[in-house]
């Protein structure tokens, strides 16, 4: 007796003469007939599933999904680290050019205000005593001090 | 496990040895189980009684006058369990149309039933659980084909464009990780080919 009779016989293909032989042949030999007893639970397994729905045994594959999913990772995971990377690199290259644009005397001197290096040094005094006695509101600062410098940076001639 | 020959079974029975009938029920009732499996529908309750119906009637018949060929006990035990199948669906049949009140008050037993009904969907899980795990779709069309439709292997390795190997293989393994599933859902070897 093999798998192939074992099939035969649970999908009821053989005849009554071999079944009552196969029968036989199980009950004689209880190791045997555990094999076909769990091709009967397979089968009946399966039908059981398929009792509601067979869309079990048609649907597609899952594959894809985790497949796009593992795909989706190692696209963020190689873009989080390549834009680690450019950050690094691009601070390297600020810095690089930093030393080649500026002197030692520059770069260890004492920092610069913006106003100070652009030259704003006709920056207005703000009224500072109206200004810092009241608050921070900038509806404070008189209108006409600031309107009076900005004048006069814009009518001065272009360098 | 020892096997031990019909012809020995039946002597040593008729001796009046006890042993001997212990392990003759060892040896026939996963045959038994198998044959009355396929001719009881799925109805774990009437499927353990008539194995055990069966097993006793041999015992008895052992005890007494014995059978006329002692080697070929287990085509007797074979025959008396179908016919023991056949006449429970007479029984059936008949009380289909006769209202019988005392099949009707009748309690089959219940534990048997329920764990056998356990056993179904614990199968039916293990299948689902198989089902998902299986990588391609042609695997399971393939399942479907020769355990839910019937086909012949040759038409279904047609259809699916595969070889006889690859059919067999693709088999075997479902089959192999289907018995691991059951092992890993707590089913020990002897669970797993017993209804109890």
């Amino acid at each position: 007796m093999n798998q192939a009779q074992i099939e035969q016989y649970v999908s009821g293909k053989l005849g009554a003469r071999e079944a009552d032989e196969f029968e036989a042949y199980c009950v004689a030999n209880p190791e045997f007939a555990k094999q076909v007893e769990f091709e009967q639970r397979l089968r009946d397994g399966i039908r059981e599933v398929a009792q509601g729905s067979t869309a079990e045994f048609v649907r597609a594959s899952a594959e894809p999904r985790w497949k796009f999913a593992a795909a989706a990772s190692v696209v963020l995971a190689v873009g989080a680290l390549s834009w680690t990377w450019w950050q690094h690199q691009s601070n390297k290259l600020g810095r690089a050019l930093m030393a080649a644009v500026s002197t030692d005397a520059q770069r260890n001197g004492p920092s610069l205000r913006l106003a100070q290096v652009r030259g704003a040094e006709s920056v207005p005094s703000l009224a500072s005593a109206s200004y810092a006695s009241k608050s921070s509101d900038c509806s404070t600062v008189p209108r006409s001090t600031t309107s009076r410098w900005i004048a006069s940076r814009t009518s001065a001639p272009a360098r | 496990m020892d096997f031990v020959p019909g012809g020995e079974l039946s002597r040593r029975i008729r001796e009046g040895d006890v042993t001997a009938e212990t392990e003759l029920i060892r040896q026939f009732e996963p045959g038994l189980r198998v044959l009355l499996r396929r001719r009881t529908g799925g109805d774990h309750g009437l499927l353990q009684d008539l194995v055990q119906e069966t097993l006793l009637v041999v015992i008895q018949r052992l005890r007494g006058a014995g059978i006329d060929d002692p080697g070929k006990l287990a085509a007797f035990a074979a025959q008396t369990a179908r016919n023991l199948a056949i006449a429970s669906l007479r029984k059936a049949e008949r009380q289909k149309t006769d209202v019988d009140s005392d099949a009707t008050d009748r309690n089959p037993d219940p534990a048997a039933s329920v764990d056998g009904r356990a056993s179904d969907i614990e199968a039916a899980l293990a299948v689902r659980a198989l089902l998902r795990e299986l990588p391609q779709p042609r695997d399971r069309l393939m399942l479907k084909r020769f355990y839910l439709d019937d086909h012949d292997k040759e038409l279904i390795c047609q259809e699916l464009d595969l070889s006889e190997a690859a059919f067999n293989q693709a088999l075997s393994r479902a089959r192999r990780r289907f018995r691991q599933i059951l092992e890993e859902r707590g089913f020990s070897k002897r669970d797993l080919l017993s209804d109890r």
